[in-house]
C-alpha cells in the first residue's frame, strides 16, 4: 500500500485512459476504424490543429491566450503560398515560416512592450491578421502545384505532428527556457524577483507560436495542395479546446505538451467516431463542448 | 483637460467624434439623420449583447458564447414560429432557452467554479452544435411564416430594435450604478477575495449576471429573427468577438472592477459609424476592411486607457503632495 501511495498519478493518466477506451470500443465495433486509410485519414486531421496546439500550450502555461493562431496559419500560408505557386518553393517555405514568427513578435511586442492583456492584443491581432491575409490574397485560392506533397503526402502530417510534439516537450521539460515559461505562469512576480525576464520568455513564447503557425500552414497546404483565407476558421478554438481537454491549466502555470498530444487524440478521435458510427456530423460540436467541460471538472476534481 | 483622463468613456467619446468627424468631411452622405439610424440599428442586437457582456467583464469574467446562444435561441424561435406556436409562445420560448443557456453558463462558473473561458468556449461549440441539430439536416434557414408579420414589421420596418436596446442599456446602466448587485458585481471583478470577506455572496452574483446574460442574449435572438425575416443557423457567427471589441473600446476593464455599459453603447456606436462610413465609401472587401480597423481600433484604444489610467494616477499623487 505504501508503495501505491508514494507513486503519484500523472495528471494526464485519466484522459489517456478515456482516449485508449474510446479507441478500444471504435477498433472492437467498427472495423474500419483500425484500417491504415482510416489511421492515415485521422494523421492528417489532426496535423494543423495538433502543431497549433503545442504552441498554444506554452502559451497557455505562461497564463496568456492566443486567439490570433489560425489567422497567423492563414497568412503566412497566402504569403508563403503565392511564392510556391510562382516556382519559387524554397523560398516560399522561408517566407511562410517567417511571416508566421512576424505575426508572433507583433503579438508579443503588444503584450510586453504594450503590456496589453494577451486577450485583447490577439484579438486585435486576430482582427488584423485575418483581414490581411484575405486582403492580401485577395480571397482567391491558392493552388500550389504538388510542390509540397512530400509533408502532405501518406503519414507524414502525423509523422510531422508527432515531431513537433516531442520536440515541444523536450524545450517545456527539458530547457531553461521550458522552466522559466512554468515559472512567469505560475508567478509572474516571484519569477521576476528570481531574475526571470517575464518580458523576453513572453515574447519567446508568442514567437514560438507564430513559427509554428507557419509550419502548420506549410503542413495544410502540403495535405490540400491549394489554401484559401476561411480554410482554418475553426482552427483557433479547435487548439484552445485540445490544450484545455489535456488538462493545462488557463489560469497558467501547470499543463504539459502529451496532455494536449492526448487532447488532440480526443478531438480528433471522436470527429472521426462520429463519422464511422454514422452520428450526424452535427451533433460533433455539441460533443466537444460537452467534452471541454467533462475535462475541466475532472481536473478540478483531480486537484482535490 | 483633467475630464480627458478622469472619464473613463473619454477614449471612446474621442473615437466617435473623431469617426463622425472625419467621415462627415470626407464622405459624401454621410450625413443623414435617418440613413446614420438605420445603420445603428443594424447593430442594435450587438448592442444587447454588449450590455450583458459589460456586466460579465466587469466582474473579471468572459462570456464567449453569447452569438451562439443567440444562435440557437433563433433557431428555436423560427422552429417554433415555422411549426405553427403563437407568436409570444415562441418568443418567451427563445426567452427560456437563452436563460437556460446563461443558467448553464452560471451553473459551472459560480458553482463548479471552473474558468469562465472554459465554460463559455465548450457552450459556445454546444449552443451551436445544437442549433444546427434542432434546425434540421442541411437547413441553414427557416422562413418565418406570416404569423411572425408583427415582429418583423416592428423590428425590420421600424426602430423598435433601437429602443429596446435602449431600454436594455438604461436597464443595465441601472442596474450597475444604482443597485446593490452592481456594486457586488464590481467588487468581485476587482477582487474576489476582498468581497467574499466582506459578505458579499460571490457565486449568486456570478450566477445572476451569466443568467441575465443569457437572457439577453435570447432577446436579441428573436431580434434577429424579426430583422432578416427568418431563422438562420449562423445568426449571431462571430458576434461575441464584436461586441466583447464594443466593450473593450468603451472602457470596461478586461480585468475586471471597472464597467460602463455607456462605454459600451458608445463602443457598439463607434463601430455601427465604422461600417456606415467604409460602406458608403464603395470599397470593395467592406467586411475586410472593417475588421481591420476594429483590430487597430481596439489595440489603440485598450493603450490609449492606459495612458489615461497613467495620467490620472500622476494627477492624483500629484494633488496628494
Amino acid at each position: 500500500m505504501e508503495v501505491i501511495r508514494k507513486y503519484k498519478m500523472p495528471r494526464e493518466l485519466p484522459i489517456l485512459l478515456f482516449l485508449i477506451a474510446m479507441c478500444a470500443v471504435l477498433a472492437t465495433t467498427k472495423s474500419t476504424f483500425l484500417s491504415s486509410d482510416n489511421l492515415r485519414a485521422m494523421g492528417t486531421d489532426a496535423a494543423g490543429i495538433g502543431i497549433l496546439a503545442v504552441g498554444m500550450t506554452a502559451v497557455i502555461i505562461t497564463g496568456g491566450i492566443d486567439l490570433s493562431v489560425a489567422a497567423m496559419l492563414a497568412l503566412s500560408a497566402l504569403v508563403g503560398g503565392g511564392l510556391i505557386s510562382g516556382g519559387q518553393t524554397a523560398a516560399g517555405c522561408g517566407a511562410t515560416l517567417a511571416t508566421g514568427v512576424a505575426c508572433g513578435a507583433f503579438n508579443g511586442g503588444l503584450i510586453t512592450l504594450g503590456r496589453m492583456p494577451p486577450i485583447i492584443a490577439t484579438l486585435g491581432a486576430l482582427y488584423i491578421i485575418q483581414s490581411t491575409a484575405t486582403l492580401y490574397s485577395g480571397g482567391q485560392v491558392v493552388y500550389i502545384d504538388n510542390r509540397l506533397s512530400l509533408l502532405g503526402g501518406g503519414f507524414v502530417p502525423l509523422v510531422v505532428t508527432l515531431m513537433v510534439f516531442v520536440a515541444g516537450h523536450v524545450v517545456m521539460r527539458f530547457t531553461r527556457l521550458g522552466r522559466h515559461v512554468y515559472a512567469i505562469g505560475g508567478n509572474e512576480e516571484s519569477a521576476r524577483l528570481a531574475g526571470i525576464s517575464p518580458a523576453r520568455i513572453k515574447m519567446a513564447v508568442y514567437m514560438g507560436a507564430g513559427l509554428l503557425a507557419g509550419l502548420a500552414a506549410l503542413v495544410t497546404m502540403g495535405i490540400n495542395n491549394t489554401f484559401q483565407a476561411n480554410d482554418v476558421s475553426d482552427y483557433m478554438l479547435g487548439a484552445i479546446a485540445a490544450v484545455v481537454i489535456g488538462g493545462t491549466s488557463i489560469m497558467g502555470g501547470e499543463g504539459s505538451v502529451p496532455g494536449t498530444m492526448i487532447g488532440v487524440g480526443i478531438s480528433t478521435v471522436l470527429r472521426n467516431g462520429a463519422i464511422l458510427v454514422g452520428l450526424d456530423a452535427r451533433w460533433t460540436q455539441a460533443v466537444i463542448g460537452a467534452a471541454i467541460v467533462i475535462a475541466a471538472i475532472a481536473d478540478r476534481l483531480r486537484r482535490r | 483637460m483633467r475630464l480627458l483622463y478622469t472619464v473613463k468613456e473619454s477614449p471612446v467619446i474621442v473615437l466617435c467624434v473623431g469617426l463622425f468627424v472625419c467621415f462627415a468631411l470626407w464622405v459624401p452622405n454621410f450625413v443623414d439623420g435617418f440613413g446614420i439610424l438605420d445603420d445603428v440599428k443594424q447593430y442594435a442586437s450587438y448592442a444587447i449583447l454588449a450590455v450583458g457582456l459589460t456586466l460579465i467583464i466587469g466582474s473579471a469574467g468572459i462570456d464567449i458564447s453569447v452569438g451562439s446562444v443567440l444562435g440557437f435561441s433563433t433557431v428555436l424561435f423560427g422552429c417554433a414560429m415555422a411549426r405553427g406556436a403563437g407568436l409570444l409562445q415562441a418568443s418567451l420560448l427563445a426567452l427560456f432557452a437563452g436563460t437556460v443557456w446563461g443558467a448553464i453558463n452560471g451553473f459551472f462558473v459560480a458553482k463548479i467554479k471552473l474558468q469562465p473561458i472554459v465554460v463559455t468556449l465548450s457552450s459556445m461549440a454546444a449552443a451551436r452544435g445544437l442549433a444546427y441539430v434542432i434546425a434540421g439536416q442541411g437547413i441553414s434557414s427557416i422562413p418565418l411564416p406570416a404569423s411572425a408579420s408583427g415582429l418583423v414589421n416592428m423590428t425590420y420596418g421600424s426602430y423598435a430594435p433601437l429602443l429596446l436596446a435602449l431600454i436594455v442599456a438604461v436597464g443595465g446602466w441601472l442596474l450597475l450604478a444604482k443597485t446593490p448587485l452592481g456594486r457586488y458585481i464590481l467588487a468581485v471583478g476587482s477582487n474576489e477575495e476582498a468581497a467574499r470577506f466582506s459578505g458579499i455572496d460571490v457565486a449568486a452574483t456570478k450566477y445572476s449576471i451569466y443568467v441575465i446574460t443569457g437572457f439577453l442574449a435570447g432577446l436579441a435572438g428573436i431580434v434577429t429573427a424579426g430583422m432578416m425575416n427568418t431563422a438562420i443557423t449562423d445568426a449571431g457567427l462571430g458576434y461575441e468577438f464584436e461586441a466583447i471589441t464594443a466593450v473593450l473600446i468603451g472602457g470596461t476593464s478586461i480585468s475586471g472592477g471597472e464597467a460602463t455599459v455607456l462605454g459600451s453603447i458608445l463602443g457598439v456606436v463607434a463601430v455601427s459609424l465604422l461600417n456606415r462610413g467604409l460602406g458608403l465609401l464603395g470599397i470593395n472587401d467592406l467586411e475586410l476592411w472593417r475588421m481591420l480597423c476594429l483590430g487597430v481600433i481596439l489595440i489603440v484604444s485598450v493603450l490609449l486607457d492606459q495612458l489615461r489610467k497613467r495620467a490620472a494616477r500622476i494627477s492624483a499623487r500629484a494633488q496628494a503632495a
